[in-house]
């Protein structure tokens, strides 16, 4: 989980997005295996499929709309400080790791 | 040896369970006197009320909201019949408009029956000799993937035991697994989970492989029965860990969380109350309610006697208004009906009470499926299953009745999981996904798995009758279906969604 001020600057982001590419969504996802876990974004989703381009490791975005190539740059270069930002949390607080077994011994698991 | 390590594990356990009970910092939501007096107060609803009631639900269906408890207590003491097939009549219509006529297909896959608890109910309870329990091996786990990806399966729900030998990290493990596995253009798309509950530690863990939804059913919301039926003493004998613990998956970041009853251990009644004020608890909390919705109802099982006796067993026809009003009280959540219910009472549930995902070809066992040729292995099984029906004899009878049989997972693999899902189903425009998607997913079945004569029904009927709501309601929309049909039947594509 996203502590809730950083939640909110995405989805800050993703309105701003929204306006200036005129985009139906946008919406930025963490990759969990084979899930794409939705942290935060903006706007309603379009009866299509959504676009969606790898940001980081462990994050995705995704939109809804019609972007062309040189957007696509805008859409990652506004979003890569957030991005950076919480792939370095999700790595710190272990969230990074996906796909095997959990490591951690019982105390561990009962902070 | 192995009796100590559990007993030790299982003490352990216990005592921290209950620290975090004691801090617990979620304020509780089951107020049995509050429930039992709502029940009390609109037990005699008038007719005029019960309409107001069910034009109500119907406008919930594009916004979302749910019921009152006091309304939803009043349909529960409804005795016209003529009402009741207007209630019936609106769950179909809520169902339909919010998912469309389709019904998503999966498979329970039991993994591990090795289990502390000792639940009255439960024929794997520790104390019952007469069941034999075991955990799968990885290798055994995957062989029964395998069988079930061979008969069509995308989607399951795994379910564990509670023990030292199947704690989160087996959890974990085994999830990986069966994701790993790989049969031709077999393989499993959405693992969900139906497992014991953890801590937002060892949720946060098991959130980390990729999981689809987490249910913990808290069997029974009535205080004094779930003391009766899970001993004290026991991990499962701790009513408040359970009655969070989806509190707690939120808190770990698992936002597509399930809840459930054990129908037939108390009150129907009472129970429905409980679920909608879990629903209501977790909407208020989390911004995100149920994700799904089960009424399992108890079922004989092996030297098992409170499983046939209870004094509350639910009869055929109140099992219909229960699911009925689930739809009713909440609009946008997913509706499961299970196979331990005869196949000619599924049948007639399905559209009264506006269910929306079912499994089929099912078996209980564990490593039942590796003896597939076997419908009861009672020695093996929790409890009896009902309708043994195989999958592609399922899907045929679903075919026949109107319904799209869906195998999509395209969702949580699009990012539209928790508070990004909500919004779609509590404004009923999922549908435009479940419909295409479905579509799809079942083309691939009858391009893959299905016999001959769902092959013929599905490409005669079901697909252009679908394809057309389509052209008729998402003209765009449809034609991108129409060029990914082609796709899948020309260029053998697979998993084309959106």
């Amino acid at each position: 989980m996203l502590a809730s001020p950083i939640t909110r600057l995405i989805e800050q982001r993703c309105k701003d997005l929204c306006g200036r590419l005129g985009l139906a969504q946008v919406y930025v996802t963490q990759i969990l295996g084979r899930r794409r876990h939705f942290l935060a974004g903006y706007g309603r989703p379009l009866p299509c499929k959504p676009e969606q381009m790898l940001l980081s490791p462990h994050l995705i975005v995704f939109w809804q709309g019609e972007l062309a190539e040189p957007a696509r740059e805008i859409l990652r270069t506004n979003l890569q400080n957030l991005t950076d930002f919480v792939e370095q949390q999700l790595v710190e607080s272990g969230q990074g790791r996906s796909g095997g077994s959990a490591p951690g011994s019982d105390e561990a698991m009962w902070p | 040896m192995i009796v100590s390590k559990a007993m030790l594990w299982q003490r352990q356990r216990l005592q921290r369970i209950r620290e975090w009970e004691n801090t617990r910092r979620f304020p509780d939501f089951i107020d049995e006197s509050a429930i039992s007096g709502t029940l009390t107060e609109n037990r005699r609803p008038s007719r005029e009320a019960v309409l107001d009631i069910v034009e109500k639900a119907r406008a919930h269906a594009t916004t979302g909201e749910l019921l009152s408890p006091a309304e939803v207590a009043a349909l529960t003491h409804v005795d016209d019949p003529e009402l009741w097939e207007s209630i019936f009549e609106t769950a179909d219509w809520i169902k339909q408009t919010v998912y469309g006529n389709r019904i998503v297909l999966f498979a329970p896959l039991y993994v591990s029956s090795t289990c502390v608890n000792n639940c009255a109910y439960c024929g794997f309870r520790s104390t019952n000799s007469a069941v034999i329990r075991r955990d799968l091996t990885i290798p055994e786990l995957q062989e029964e993937v395998r069988v079930l990806v061979n008969a069509g399966h995308k989607r399951l729900i795994m379910v564990y035991g509670e023990s030292p030998d199947n704690d989160y990290r087996y959890i974990c493990d085994t999830v990986a697994a069966a994701y790993r596995v790989k049969d031709g253009f077999g393989e499993i798309r959405r693992a969900n989970i139906n497992a014991p509950p953890l801590s937002v530690e060892e949720f946060r863990a098991v959130r980390s492989v990729g999981i689809g939804t987490y249910q913990v059913f808290q069997e029974t919301y009535h205080r004094p029965t779930y003391r009766a039926v899970h001993p004290e003493g026991t991990l499962k004998g701790e009513y408040d860990w359970r009655l969070f613990s989806l509190h707690r998956a939120q808190e770990a970041g698992i936002d597509d969380v399930a809840i459930g009853v054990l129908f037939g251990l108390y009150d129907w009644r009472f129970e429905l109350l409980g679920l909608l004020h879990h629903a209501m608890a977790l909407e208020k909390e989390f911004g995100v309610g149920p994700h799904t919705i089960s009424y399992p109802r108890l079922e004989p099982a092996t030297n098992t006697p409170l499983a046939s006796r209870s004094p509350w067993l639910v009869a055929d026809e109140d099992f219909a208004k229960i699911v009925a009003i689930i739809r009713l009280m909440c609009p946008y959540t997913g509706s499961i009906l299970t196979a331990r219910e005869p196949a000619e009472l599924r049948r007639k549930v399905i559209r009264k009470g506006g269910v929306s995902q079912m499994d089929a070809g099912s078996r209980i066992a564990v490593g039942g499926y590796g003896r597939m040729n076997e419908e009861h292995q009672p020695d093996r099984q929790q409890f009896l299953l009902s309708d043994t029906r195989s999958l592609d004899d399922f899907i045929y009878d679903l075919c026949q009745d109107g319904y799209l049989p869906s195998f999509c997972t395209a969702g949580y693999r699009e990012g539209r999981t928790g508070a990004n899902f909500m919004p779609l189903a509590k404004h009923a425009t999922v549908k435009n996904f479940c419909i295409a998607n479905g579509i799809l997913s079942f083309e691939e079945y009858l391009q893959d798995y299905a016999s001959p004569r769902v092959q013929q029904i599905g490409r005669q009927k079901v697909i252009p009758r679908y394809l057309k709501w389509l052209e008729e309601n998402i003209p765009p929309l449809a034609g991108r279906v129409q060029g990914n049909l082609n796709r899948v039947r020309e260029e053998a594509q697979r998993d084309l969604h959106f």
